[in-house]
């Protein structure tokens, strides 16, 4: 009995309160904008009241057989007055925001496309292009990240051949106006008037939470939204954070570190080309000779979503002494290590962590893949140890 | 001398102060994985708002753990249809995802009044009567209700055990 209560307790103490003010301060909101629409709703005349009624009717009816046939595929709207503030605590994760971040409610063979703090979910053959060197030749759909009109400027898109659905994600240039029109797994989302909108014919969402603007023009487009969610970046910087869960200890290179016991460690002697991680199959440690050949490589047409999101972690076998460049995004000391993590320009995917003994200016560089599940990451930079 | 709706403001800032921690730990119980904890408390308070201001309740704790167990019911149906219907819209291959099983995944499978009723019963020592008020029930349905979700549980609880033992 005590081992329920004990589960018990920890359910109830789930998540970061909101707090007893914020909660009903949002309560009175939703209740005062739904007593203003009965108002408006009662003010109107008996003549267009019949009229009003007949259409509600009709609409109910439309909105009944869309719901029905919608329901195969796509994800029901939310009452836009709601009001959530769930990714607004700091570094906390709600369950439903982990939930989303595993992609536990995506239709099946879908994968994750991240770009800075955020998630979507999009089918396995569309491309993601990020710089204009990335061409979308014959794709169904893609996902811009980052300056659209760097991206769209691709010289060599025959007529025709561009892809048929599209997915901006960039940084958030304008405050949202009004209220929020959906409310998805916490995020609140304000909506771009069409001449803000980057995309022609697009739908466009300000997310102030995420710090970016998302726009649509995709068939798709509902249930690529309700797919929103955190990064593998955002998740695996609060799980860097927290404690290392048990795994299979490895000591190698002036660093030990915990990995899932699936993983294999590997010293290539060349490298594979177009990017970090290496290997598409099983998740691996590379360890990073002096020696070991980068083959020339020709320039990729494009990236699939499918491979966009890798685990792996790569090592150098040796210890960069010096100062580093820039600033990390974090920081952590435990015991007797400094673990400096850094962005890596361009790339949503990876970071970069340097990991040194206290007061040594020898650092052991990484690159760490973020992957679909960004608590894999995060636990694997919560375990670093620099042993030299 | 305020007016008669500023009295009534505070009167239930004060009051929902004192029974919010109660209120958002059960809401925490209850709630579809899905659902934030806070977002039900305040879509119960939404629906309790828009009949009285709180201090009119005689318990406005109880009317809103009881509109909480039926609004979390709702959605477990709601989200429970939406996955099934996924699932058979969905294509053949799947994201590969590294599963994480948590020992509470045994309390997530019983339906909200049951993990109610348990958390009740077991955590607040609440009698059967009082747990049947909260429900919407009677003692005895409560009692019923609370020993087969422990049935339910004890049965997962060894499963798990036999899985993880030597």
């Amino acid at each position: 009995m005590s081992d329920l209560r004990d589960r018990l307790e920890v359910l109830a103490e789930e998540g970061t309160p909101r707090g007893a003010t914020r909660v009903l301060a949002d309560a009175r909101t939703v209740t005062q904008t739904r007593a203003d629409n009965t108002m408006l709703r009662r003010r109107r005349p008996t003549e267009t009241r019949w009229v009003a009624v007949g259409a509600f009717v009709f609409a109910i009816g439309v909105v009944a057989s869309i719901a029905i046939i919608r329901d195969a595929t796509d994800t029901p709207t939310r009452d836009a007055t709601r009001v959530s503030h769930a990714a607004s605590r700091g570094t906390a994760l709600t369950a439903g925001q982990l939930r989303a971040h595993l992609g536990r409610d995506v239709p099946a063979g879908w994968v994750p496309v991240d770009a800075g703090k955020v998630r979507v979910f999009v089918p396995p053959d569309w491309a993601v292009a990020t710089s204009s060197g990335d061409c979308l030749v014959d794709r169904p759909g893609v996902v811009m990240i980052g300056d659209w009109t760097k991206v769209s400027q691709c010289p060599t898109i025959p007529a025709g051949q561009a892809p048929r659905a599209e997915v901006w994600i960039a940084p958030s240039t304008t405050a949202p106006s009004g209220p929020a029109v959906k409310v998805v797994h916490g995020y609140r989302l304000y909506i771009l008037p069409p001449a803000e909108s980057a995309v022609a014919g697009s739908v466009a969402y300000e997310i102030p939470q995420l710090g970016i603007t998302l726009a649509l023009n995709a068939t798709q487009a509902d249930t690529i939204i309700a797919t929103l969610a955190p990064s593998a970046r955002t998740v695996a910087l609060i799980y860097a954070t927290r404690q290392a869960p048990n795994g299979h200890h490895i000591t190698t290179d002036g660093v030990r570190l915990s990995l899932p016991r699936s993983w294999i460690v590997t010293t290539p002697n060349t490298f594979p080309c177009y990017g970090f991680p290496y290997s598409t199959t099983t998740p691996e440690l590379v360890r990073i000779t002096s020696d070991a050949l980068v083959p020339s490589c020709p320039p990729p047409l494009y990236f699939t979503a499918a491979t966009q999101q890798r685990d792996g972690v790569s090592i150098e076998t040796s210890a960069r002494v010096g100062t580093l460049a820039g600033n990390p995004i974090l920081v952590i000391n435990h015991h007797a290590t400094t673990v400096q993590i850094y962005d890596v320009g361009g790339a949503a995917n990876v970071f970069d962590v340097y990991v040194a003994r206290a007061h040594s200016s020898t650092h052991h560089a990484l690159t760490v893949g973020l992957g679909l599940d960004g608590r894999v990451a995060g636990g694997i930079i919560a375990s670093l140890e620099a042993t030299r | 001398m305020p007016p008669d709706g500023e009295q009534h403001v505070s009167s239930d800032d004060v009051l929902f102060a004192v029974i919010y921690p109660a209120l958002r730990r059960f809401a925490a119980v209850v709630r579809p994985v899905e659902i934030d904890a806070d977002d039900l408390v305040q879509e119960a308070l939404v629906r309790a708002l828009s009949v009285h201001s709180l201090a009119e309740f005689d318990d406005p704790g109880a009317y809103l753990r009881t509109t909480m167990v039926r609004l979390a019911s709702n959605h477990r149906r709601r989200l429970g249809r939406r996955h099934r219907a996924l699932q058979r819209a969905a294509a053949a291959t799947a994201v590969s995802v590294v599963e994480y099983p948590s020992d509470l995944d045994d309390l997530r499978r019983l339906s909200p009044p049951d993990r109610a009723v348990i958390f009740l019963s077991v955590v607040e020592g609440l009698a059967y009567d009082e747990i049947g008020a909260v429900l919407g029930c009677s003692a005895q349905a409560a009692r019923t209700r609370a020993s087969r979700a422990l049935r339910r549980l004890r049965a997962d609880m060894m499963e798990e055990n036999r899985d993880v033992g030597p």
